[in-house]
């Protein structure tokens, strides 16, 4: 069973949580692949990668447009044809024009975000063109009419049960639940797309601007057979994918397979430098590079360039306690989920109803912040999102009032004060005997419908504080550092130190 | 043709457009990152990601071996005494007797015994009634069903990196890439001194012979190769040669 993608987002996130079968398989499977990834980054010195990795994306999206002409005279200098794309559908046009005039009627295509985003598939379909998935994950989701869950691991979401099931009734298997035997029935199958296809499209992992090549990250061997046997290969690339020289795609690929499944190297990492030489046994005769705007300007321009680093290697997933209890669907009609899902998808989408929910889809604990190996501040750009969308007036008046009176309290020490005070003493008439609230009154309700909460001690933590053993160490003055990071204002210290 | 030039107009307004926002979002006074780090400063060299402490050409061999092993590959390295073609024909009949359904080799799809360099290997495959296929142009039909029939293939390296056990194959005149990719078995043939300690270590000395644009774009498509080809879609279980080799044996040898 799956989620109805296309609900409201609260009914999405109730129904994932209802489903405990999801649940477990989730959180199983994201805990195995954070496993993974923990021995794989700690088996390197981790930081200098990131820090690395770090200065390679900042400085690519800094200086994107003169990266990107560079980009583009090497494409045309290796005899690739370059086309720019606003957005999903000029994009999709351009790729139904080369299918058409090349009378297109199979297209073999290995797994790409970016077609996700501008549903490519449906676009080609449209003109009657077959499209065939041919990574494993995303084959399976195929077959079965889904979205995928996860960016890495598509059918996270699906048990061998199900994929058994599938694969006996669309490809005729006979029943078992050994993958292997499942894996040989698919590899059947699709040689035969991969060798009678007419045009193979994949996405790019990264663009290196100094040799116009199209690197494309595999393990099953799909990206290669997709940029190597049909006659014409069209590589679909967010104009945020350029690094600067081979170098640089030679560390983010490490950073992206050590973090996305726990690698030290993917199995296949293909360079593609434009079509084959006429001496050439093989390769494509023609390649195009379609480079995908797709609202990514609009992500700059709304001030979340940070956000255009990422490499998607969808460590902030797996690390993410909101993921792992809810999976990839509860995110909703997006080919991003989990946490930088919940930042791009609000500001990639026009339709604002798609996205608005999501940066509140996360408890701030920061986990996705430390695994990421570009180091994108994730916890700070779903607060100022949050910020954003509340300022643009997108959240509930009631949601408004609540955070603007919130705020006001914890201004002043004192207002604190007296309102943890008022606290305590409403729940000493409401809570009598129970350590536990199950169903508060309404508007609190919502809070109480998915979950138990504890009875908070009948005594505020300063409180507890002064009567605690002496031998404690004592607040005197708060640090320097403290204000230097914003976290007390001038007031604040003032007051305390009276 | 009127389409065409439409789809031209099209592409080079967009082009003009997204440069245009690009330039004028960066060059505003306010940053355009949230959280900014480095400011777009970067330094002179990256830092190899894996370190390798011995770097005799025995130590890099042996280590290549061990990590390929451990990525579901396997290895063998050449003693003295023994020649290249032997170690070969060796594992041919080792694949034929491990085959789900036995049946007898009779091609194997190869690069261009020049490419390959082997003493003896033609004569040595000869004797035992094994052909090898050099394709020539897989966009013909009759080559691309012969190709995609044979289930063993064979091919040298461009550089090996014994850190990740990983190959890099490159794609030029006598040097296939389906060699590497439609058959079910892989068969590396890896001299001695193409093994270098890490991949930066080797694309360090490429940058130093000024060597990178060639080994780059000459060649149309390099290809780094670590192991077997893999999923782990299915419940995250490790399967192998999903479309790719499902086995791959690398042969290290001393250059002669």
């Amino acid at each position: 069973m799956s989620i109805d993608i296309d609900a409201p987002y609260k009914s999405r996130i109730r129904e994932a949580l209802s489903d405990s079968g999801v649940r477990k398989a989730v959180d199983r499977a994201m805990g195995q692949l954070a496993q993974r990834r923990e021995r794989a980054v700690n088996a390197i010195d981790n930081e200098t990668m990131r820090d690395e990795a770090r200065e390679i994306r900042e400085h690519a999206v800094r200086n994107l447009p003169a990266l990107l002409v560079e980009l583009e005279t090497n494409l045309i200098r290796n005899g690739c044809e370059v086309h720019w794309a606003r957005t999903g559908d000029e994009a999709n046009d351009i790729l139904k024009e080369i299918a058409r005039t090349r009378k297109v009627k199979t297209a073999i295509k290995s797994k790409s975000m970016v077609t996700e985003e501008i549903h490519l598939n449906t676009s080609l379909e449209e003109i009657g063109v077959k499209v065939v998935e041919t990574d494993l994950g995303e084959y399976i989701i195929q077959l079965a009419d889904e979205p995928p869950s996860h960016i890495v691991a598509p059918v996270i979401h699906k048990r061998v049960e199900d994929i058994s099931e599938l694969f006996q009734n669309e490809l005729g298997m006979e029943p078992t639940l050994d993958p292997s035997i499942m894996c040989d029935a698919a590899r059947k199958e699709l040689r035969k797309h991969f060798l009678a296809a007419d045009m193979g499209i994949s996405g790019c992992n990264f663009a290196i601007a100094e040799t116009g090549t199209i690197c494309i990250i595999t393990n099953e061997g799909n990206g290669r057979m997709v940029s190597s046997l049909p006659p014409v290969h069209v590589v679909v690339a967010g104009i945020e994918k350029i690094v600067p020289k081979v170098e640089d795609a030679i560390l983010l690929w490490q950073a992206a397979t050590r973090n996305a499944t726990g690698q030290d190297a993917s199995v296949y990492f293909s360079m593609t430098s434009g079509p084959k030489k006429s001496n050439h046994a093989d390769g494509p005769k023609e390649v195009h590079v379609i480079l995908v705007d797709n609202a990514r300007t609009n992500v700059m321009e709304k001030g979340y360039a940070d956000a255009l680093m990422c490499i998607r290697c969808g460590a902030c997933m797996d690390v993410c306690p909101v993921y792992r209890e809810i999976g990839g669907h509860a995110y909703g009609r997006t080919a991003y989920p989990g946490p930088i899902g919940s930042i791009l998808t609000p500001l990639m989408n026009e339709n604002i109803d798609i996205g608005k929910d999501l940066p509140f889809a996360s408890s701030l604990c920061g986990a996705c912040k430390d695994a990421c190996p570009v180091k994108i501040d994730l916890p700070r750009l779903l607060l100022e999102l949050r910020n954003d969308l509340s300022e643009e007036k997108i959240t509930s008046p009631f949601q408004r009032f609540l955070v603007k009176s919130f705020a006001w309290i914890l201004k002043r020490p004192k207002r604190y004060l007296i309102a943890t005070k008022i606290a305590g003493l409403t729940q000493k008439f409401s809570v009598r005997s129970t350590q536990t609230f199950s169903n508060l009154p309404s508007p609190f309700n919502h809070w109480t419908k998915s979950r138990v909460l504890q009875k908070p001690s009948s005594k505020t933590f300063k409180e507890i504080w002064k009567n605690s053993s002496a031998d404690l160490p004592v607040w005197k003055t708060p640090s320097p550092e403290w204000k230097d990071r914003g976290f007390i204002n001038d007031d604040e210290t003032q007051e305390s130190n009276r | 043709m009127k389409t065409k030039t439409t789809m031209q107009l099209s592409s080079k307004a967009a082009r003009k457009k997204i440069l245009e926002t690009l330039e004028r979002t960066l060059k505003k006074t306010e940053d355009p990152f949230k959280a900014p780090e480095t400011m777009g400063i970067r330094r002179a060299h990256l830092t190899p990601l894996t370190k390798v402490s011995g770097i005799s050409p025995e130590q890099l061999a042996t280590l290549f071996g061990k990590q390929l092993d451990s990525v579901s590959g396997s290895h063998h390295i050449v003693q003295q005494g023994e020649t290249l073609a032997e170690a070969i024909l060796e594992h041919i009949a080792r694949l034929q007797k491990n085959a789900r359904s036995p049946s007898r080799v009779q091609k194997i799809l190869s690069w261009n015994l020049k490419m390959l360099n082997v003493t003896g290997l033609l004569e040595t495959l000869t004797e035992n009634h094994i052909k090898l296929v050099v394709p020539q142009d897989l966009h013909d039909d009759m080559c691309r069903i012969e190709a995609s029939s044979i289930s063993i293939g064979i091919t040298g390296v461009e550089a090996a990196m014994a850190s990740t056990a990983t190959v890099s194959l490159s794609n030029g005149p006598g040097m296939s890439r389906v060699a590497s990719l439609l058959p079910l078995h892989h068969i590396l043939l890896i001299p001695q001194d193409r093994l270098y300690p890490n991949v930066e270590a080797w694309f360090e000395e490429l940058r130093n012979q000024n060597r990178i644009e060639e080994v780059l774009c000459d060649n149309s498509q390099l290809s780094l190769v670590t192991g077997p080809s893999k999923s782990a879609d299915i419940e995250l279980t490790l399967t192998l040669g999903v479309h790719g080799p499902r086995t791959v044996h690398a042969i290290i040898y001393k250059n002669p």
